[in-house]
């Protein structure tokens, strides 16, 4: 064995981006619509981060949920990604779409030197099934505990509480409350864009997160929020 | 063999190379090597906006680990004092390190909590007539050599996981400090510590591509005793500059103890 025969197996690291998203009957009209547009509006600018991100492939995916769940779009790197917009039906099967997300995150799927992969989870209801199985089993992997997990919560209708739950910090970085088209979309893009660009570093084990979230756009938001005329969900 | 002679068995040598992704962003290597004959020690500085002097912290670590070990001799694997003074001084004296510089050049932009923007890991390993020591607090990896076998000798920790590791920065308590002490046969002839920007560069889902992460003691064992230490290092240090363009993007860092 000499020096002439390694090399050949390196690789960058990945970083997985998951949007979960709630496509339930209630998430019908604005909500939706609202949704598809912020997240073709997110590719351009993760491009871009990847671009600019020479430690790590980014990688992104789009799960849906409503009666069961199911993956949306395949695990796709940025570059090559292209949205197919979400339609709704049913009810709101939380529980089913972090069972799934947790498959996803298993160690032999993920090996142990990934990077944090970051789950959003978006939704404007409450779960209609076994919301705290289905986050137990997320939270028995080792990458689901490690995971950024961020919530959206759409209209004064989503549950808080529960969102809090799969928020990884939510004394820091509780769920985003969109109430309107223009915060939801500012929402996805920092969950998606910004934050995918903190996940590279490494931070100190005995620190809250094991990753430094940019700051939080709520307030950002909220300066011009009394001049938005989009629709209030 | 006894006393100098023993020590005479044992050379090292060591790389570091600046991070493909942080020369780009012009900046420093936040990695530091020391090889002294007998000792080998590297450090991993956090770098990123939180930890702006870990590069820093690392050199500091990699300098008073190595001046520390030469001036301590453990016995045997039994002499636990020994091992718990050295842990003990090490800390004292890097910490201290880093009071004196924060003194000198005082930080103003933080949140109270100095020491942390010097966090950096550190990975030694001592030859001593009897035995070897190995000593580690936060990531990276520990291989060693046995004929033509390659064993994972590292010390696995949980908290570095998933993006986060231990910090020298956050010890309170140096007995927290890992290591692990090699007798008779556990000896290797070839010990190989890296930062983890080495073992990053490699898919560990695939079994092929992590395979070779693990080939590269053997490949520094062929070329040390085919064309020396010299051509061995410049071959450690290319493999390196491969490996974080390639892959990781990191800082990345090499450093050998050897008999062969």
């Amino acid at each position: 064995m000499g020096f002439d025969e390694i090399g050949g197996a390196v690789s960058k690291r990945s970083l997985k981006i998951y949007w979960l998203v709630d496509t339930s009957h209630s998430m019908a009209g604005e909500k939706i619509a609202t949704v598809n547009r912020a997240i073709k509006a997110c590719i351009a600018p993760l491009r871009d981060a990847a671009e600019d991100n020479h430690e790590a492939k980014m990688f992104v995916r789009t799960m849906k949920f409503s009666v069961g769940a199911a993956w949306h779009t395949e695990e796709t790197e940025i570059n090559d990604f292209e949205w197919y917009d979400l339609s709704v039906n049913g009810y709101t099967e939380t529980g089913a779409a972090l069972r799934l997300m947790a498959k996803e995150l298993s160690m032999e799927k993920m090996g142990e030197r990934a990077l944090p992969p970051v789950i959003i989870l978006m939704s404007d209801g409450e779960a209609t099934d076994d919301y705290e199985g289905g986050l137990k089993e997320l939270l028995a992997e080792r990458w689901g505990q490690k995971a950024v997990r961020i919530a959206i919560a759409i209209g004064e209708d989503a549950n808080i509480t529960e969102l809090s739950k799969f928020c990884s910090n939510p004394t820091e970085n509780p769920p985003l409350v969109a109430d309107r088209a223009s915060e939801l979309i500012a929402f996805i893009k920092w969950a998606s864009v910004e934050v995918s660009k903190s996940v590279s570093h490494s931070v100190i084990g005995t620190s809250n997160s094991n990753v430094q979230l940019p700051p939080h756009p709520e307030k950002q938001v909220m300066i011009g929020a009394e001049d938005d005329e989009d629709d209030i969900f | 063999m006894e006393g100098k002679d023993f020590f005479k068995k044992w050379n090292s040598i060591g790389s570091s190379v600046i991070g493909a992704s942080h020369e780009k962003r012009g900046l420093e290597n936040q990695d530091s090597v020391s090889t002294n004959e007998h000792i080998i020690a590297v450090s991993d500085g956090h770098g990123g906006p939180r930890y702006t002097r870990s590069a820093l912290g690392a050199f500091f670590a990699t300098t008073i680990i190595t001046e520390v070990c030469e001036d301590a001799i453990i016995k045997d694997a039994e002499d636990l004092d020994g091992i718990k003074h050295l842990k003990a001084r090490f800390l004292h004296l890097w910490q201290k390190a880093v009071e004196v510089h924060l003194e000198e050049y005082p930080e103003i932009d933080n949140e109270g909590n100095e020491p942390q923007i010097y966090g950096c890991t550190f990975l030694c390993a001592i030859a001593y007539p009897n035995l070897v020591l190995i000593l580690t607090h936060g990531d990276g990896d520990i291989l060693g050599v046995y004929e033509n076998e390659v064993r994972d000798l590292t010390i696995q920790n949980e908290k570095n996981f998933g993006g986060a590791t231990l910090s020298l920065a956050s010890l309170k308590d140096s007995s927290e400090i890992s290591h692990k002490v090699l007798v008779g046969d556990e000896i290797p002839s070839l010990i190989v510590l890296s930062t983890d920007g080495v073992k990053n560069s490699y898919d560990d889902t695939d079994k092929e591509d992590l395979a070779q992460f693990y080939k590269i003691p053997l490949a520094i064992k062929k070329s040390l005793e085919e064309e020396g230490a010299e051509k061995a290092e410049e071959k450690i240090k290319s493999l390196l500059e491969m490996i974080t363009k390639e892959g990781s993007g990191d800082d990345v860092t090499i450093a050998v103890l050897y008999n062969v």
